[in-house]
């Protein structure tokens, strides 16, 4: 740096200039327009919200017994110790009282207390406490020492040599507890217990989520949320069923099965869901269905008519003077293929009962039955006819005696076997083998031949639960 | 040293409560560094209007981006170096081209150093100002900002010895110009 430069840098570093007149208005005006500057502190919520979240989700999904009011097993605790602090609770309830929260959490150092002071009759809690405070780092006697001489011969773990010395008598304390049965130590132990089974049993789900509401259905975790709506798509397959009578119909029914074909169908709807009790769901809606045939026909005894025209022309000294014009009709014989996709088609309303078998966090099994009330049926398409030689139309569009669909099927019966996979606490994805039952004969009761279709699909979709 | 305090609240305070939105702490921010970040436009701008610009505009990303601010360094210093920022990269959107000015324009008989220290603060600016944009920024960056030539170099994207020789031809510049106004005074 030369002199000019710290000419300069001296006289302007420290600068002041005039502001702008209406800067901080023009500033402010911009501030307005751009979005509010980031919470630093938001963030950093966020990430404990979810650390509590996930720690919470995971002590429950460990803790299932917790959502339905189950005393929970603690893994710490032994059978004997099980045992010993249920009767501890029923005999000395004012202990339990007497002891808070911040308490449970030092129940290894109380433990300690009687280690250390094992030939001493039991204090209270309170004065337990500060005696194990008292007798590790203030006035340690011959056990304190001989202690610390372990802690220092243990290799280097990263904790004080005090800490180190509390984790190694915590340890050896928990072996003799188990080992002494002495009254006092179940006294404490089960004492302490018993307040943490209160605390987590105080903080149970459906004290949280469901104030009065009585206990609801699947999935279990969201019992507050007993509506929802399904939409769904079924991949369907609907094989026909003939019969007639008559047996002479027989022909006919084999013909029909040769010429029919049973090809992708599909149904679609969406349906609302109400959770009566427990473990009971009621669900309405609409559905579409569509059942799709291809009908393939070869008329081997087709004619083909054809109509030939001749014209004659008369000449005289070499010039056209008239024209005699004949038609003569002749007939071909030949073969006629007709293919048409045939389709039936229904407008239902199903009412139907689930049940849930099984449900966890992430999954509920349930099984579906009911009815489906039909509004009504639409066919078009073409069928052989009785005489086995005649492709029919069999489009209806409104109810007519010569009609060979009907145009209302009544009842159905429906069955599935539900799944549904918890995508969020809302949404649930479905997959749903169904089949539908279909006792009505489709044709009309005039037509000789009975025509049944069942359905067996799978049926996959979403449920919002809210 | 006791903190600065405007307004009851220290800067630290002001700062937090910037950072929930408060428009009345980004005011008092604003008085607080405006008149010194001003000076600093005004150094790197060729005119006041453009200074202005560069002055609204890097005032606005201080307060927008107000959470990247680590507490750790100096709110001031973090401050300039949004305001030089802005002034570079709205030296580098300038659709002009570069002056090209060579060394052969001016005269061998230049003003000393010492003639500098004559004149007002206000008179320096106008000379850097009346530098082309390269000089000035590479002049403002070096000798009043302290930056060496490597980081010049980067923040410029330009080279090294460009930094160096702008440097150079900066001084001659000014040296000249004062020449000039005081053979006109004289």
């Amino acid at each position: 740096m030369n002199n000019i430069d710290k000419i300069f840098r001296n006289k302007l570093e420290h600068h002041h200039a005039d502001i702008p007149d209406k800067a901080w208005a023009n500033i402010e005006a911009r501030l307005n327009e751009s979005p509010k500057p980031k919470n630093n502190f938001f963030p950093v919520g966020m990430m404990l919200l979810g650390l509590f979240l996930v720690s919470f989700g995971g002590y429950l999904s460990m803790n299932d017994d917790h959502l339905f009011g189950k005393i929970p097993a603690s893994s710490s605790m032994d059978n004997r110790q099980q045992n010993r602090m249920a009767s501890t609770t029923s005999v000395i309830p004012e202990v339990s009282k007497e002891i808070s929260f911040s308490q449970i959490n030092l129940s290894t150092e109380n433990k300690q207390i009687r280690f250390l002071n094992a030939e001493k009759p039991v204090p209270a809690v309170s004065e337990a406490k500060q005696r194990t405070t008292t007798t590790l780092y203030k006035s340690p006697d011959n056990s304190f020492s001989q202690s610390q001489a372990e802690a220092e011969s243990m290799p280097s773990t990263g904790m004080s040599p005090e800490r180190m010395l509390i984790e190694q008598t915590s340890n050896n304390i928990k072996t003799e507890i188990f080992r002494q049965h002495t009254s006092e130590i179940s006294y404490l132990d089960n004492a302490l217990n018993n307040n943490k089974l209160k605390f987590f049993r105080s903080i149970r789900l459906p004290s949280i989520f469901a104030k009065d509401k009585p206990v609801k259905a699947c999935p279990f975790v969201y019992d507050y949320q007993n509506k929802s709506v399904d939409v769904y798509v079924s991949h369907d397959y609907s094989p026909k069923q003939l019969s007639a009578n008559d047996s002479e119909l027989n022909t006919h029914i084999d013909m029909r099965n040769q010429t029919e074909k049973a090809l992708y169908s599909f149904s679609a709807g969406f349906r609302f869901g109400y959770n009566l009790s427990y473990k009971w769901n009621l669900h309405t809606g609409f559905n579409y269905s569509q059942t799709n045939e291809k009908f393939e026909y070869i008329d081997p005894e087709s004619n083909q008519t054809r109509i030939i025209i001749i014209k004659d022309y008369v000449y005289q000294n070499g010039k056209i003077i008239d024209s005699i014009i004949t038609q003569e009709t002749v007939t071909v014989p030949g073969t006629t293929k007709l293919k048409v996709f045939n389709k039936y088609r229904s407008y239902d309303i199903p009412v139907l009962a689930r049940y849930t078998l099984f449900a966890n966090h992430h999954l509920s099994l349930s099984a579906m039955a009911g009815v489906y009330l039909n509004v009504a049926t639409r066919q078009k398409g073409m069928i052989l006819d009785l005489d086995n030689k005649t492709p029919v139309e069999i489009y209806v569009k409104e109810k007519q005696d010569n009609n060979l669909f009907k145009t209302q099927l009544g009842v159905s019966g429906y069955a599935s076997f539900s799944m549904a996979y918890h995508l969020t606490s809302n949404v649930d994805f479905l997959l749903e083998p169904n089949v539908r039952f279909q006792p009505e004969s489709l044709s009309s009761n005039h037509y000789a031949v009975s025509q049944k279709m069942n359905t067996f699909g799978v049926s996959t979709g979403l449920r919002y639960k809210f | 040293m006791s903190p600065l305090i405007i307004n009851g609240r220290t800067e630290k305070e002001l700062l937090k409560a910037c950072l929930q939105g408060d428009r009345l702490a980004q005011r008092d921010i604003f008085n607080m560094y405006a008149g010194k970040m001003m000076a600093v436009c005004v150094r790197y701008s060729r005119h006041r209007l453009e200074a202005e610009d560069i002055f609204q505009d890097a005032f606005v990303k201080v307060f927008t981006h107000l959470a990247e601010f680590e507490s750790t360094g100096s709110f001031e210093g973090w401050v300039r170096r949004i305001i030089i920022n802005t002034a570079i990269k709205n030296n580098q959107k300038k659709s002009v081209s570069h002056e090209e000015i060579g060394l052969e324009h001016y005269k061998e008989d230049s003003a000393g150093p010492e003639v500098f220290s004559l004149l007002s603060e206000e008179e320096l600016i106008k000379l850097i100002s009346s530098l082309p944009d390269g000089y000035r920024m590479v002049f403002n960056l070096y000798a009043i900002e302290g930056y060496s030539h490597k980081e010049i170099s980067e923040l410029l994207n330009i080279e090294e010895s460009t930094s160096r020789s702008q440097l150079l031809k900066a001084r001659r510049m000014l040296q000249e110009k004062v020449h000039e106004l005081y053979k006109v005074a004289i």
